[in-house]
């Protein structure tokens, strides 16, 4: 815990304060990972809080509050994401009629000139958050979270070969960023 | 250049797990722990605890009786100075007013004379019969599921 006085606020404000700093980033990682802005992101993230705070006494020093965390902050990023979900098939079907189905948003820079770690990281992340939803939800599950494809499919109510097809895609997309 | 979806894979997997974390803005902390230094103004009204419930209850109808009961000396005091427009609008809210401190001592009158003589004995009533409510079920599914058990 850290080693402060009590901020002002309700009991357990000081504990709650450690939480928040232990866990912020995590949290915030799967939301704006999951969501592709930052402003969003705050805002699940504050909500997945809240609700930490209103169960604290039960979470605090359980060993799946991480667990526990990342699961809340998935189903409210894919909550949040829900209103567009219709978009997501609507723009995936075209992506399947056509080209790619989006232009990543970073810098034109071709992906053969040397960068360094730095920057590569830069313009994959930005590669990664332009990816359309339903490119990147999925891929986001299964590579930072460890979602197999069948949970995936399960949370976001497609098939699995939809799932398969649409990481490939964005994988694809992504392996331009690769050196 | 082709490459199998497995290679792929293990290659975005591979240049993924090497991203740095997104770190949470410094406004992040101070924000949650604001927010949940007020936790329940946010939230709606059914969702409070009672005592806040009947608090903002309280309030309410205190601002509404104490609108109603100053609103004809506030109208007199501040009303000739106000446009013929803003004097509409302020007659309806005053009548608004007069009505919501009327029906307030209407409840007030109702209170004293009706619920406040028979307000104990209805409670004790409530009382006596939801537990002879729970000793009946009790006993009744006591007896039905001890029953089912032995069966």
């Amino acid at each position: 815990m850290a080693a402060r006085g009590d901020p002002p606020g309700p009991p357990g404000a000081a504990a709650f304060d450690a939480f928040v700093l232990e866990y912020q980033d995590m949290v915030y990682a799967v939301a704006v990972r999951l969501l592709a802005n930052e402003a969003e992101a705050e805002d699940v993230a504050q909500t997945v809080f809240l609700r930490a705070y209103e169960r604290f006494d039960e979470l605090k020093g359980e060993a799946t509050v991480p667990g526990w965390l990342k699961t809340v902050t998935t189903n409210l990023c894919l909550n949040h994401l829900e209103r567009y979900r219709a978009r997501w098939r609507f723009f995936s079907e075209m992506g399947e009629a056509g080209g790619p189905a989006f232009d990543v948003a970073v810098t034109a820079a071709s992906p053969e000139a040397v960068l360094d770690d730095a920057d590569r990281h830069a313009q994959l992340e930005a590669a990664l958050r332009a990816l359309p939803p339903h490119q990147r939800v999925p891929l986001v599950l299964f590579h930072f979270e460890q979602h197999g494809c069948d949970d995936i499919a399960r949370l976001l109510g497609v098939s699995v070969g939809k799932v398969r097809t649409d990481m490939h895609r964005g994988r694809l997309a992504l392996r331009r960023w690769l050196s | 250049m082709t490459m199998e979806p497995e290679d792929l894979e293990r290659l975005v997997h591979r240049a993924l797990a090497d991203l740095p974390v997104p770190r949470a803005p410094r406004t992040f902390r101070p924000r949650v722990m604001a927010a949940v230094a007020l936790p329940d103004v946010g939230h709606p009204w059914f969702t409070w605890p009672w005592p806040l419930q009947v608090a903002a209850v309280l309030l309410v109808v205190s601002g509404v009786s104490a609108l109603g009961w100053a609103w004809p000396t506030l109208l007199a005091a501040f009303g000739a100075h106000l446009p013929d427009s803003v004097q509409s609008g302020a007659g309806y809210v005053g009548g608004v007013a007069e009505t919501a401190a009327a029906f307030m001592r209407v409840m007030e009158l109702t209170w004293s004379a009706v619920v406040a003589p028979i307000a104990r004995l209805v409670l004790l009533l409530t009382v006596v019969l939801c537990t002879a409510c729970a000793l009946c079920l009790a006993a009744l599914s006591r007896v039905a599921l001890g029953g089912a058990s032995q069966s």
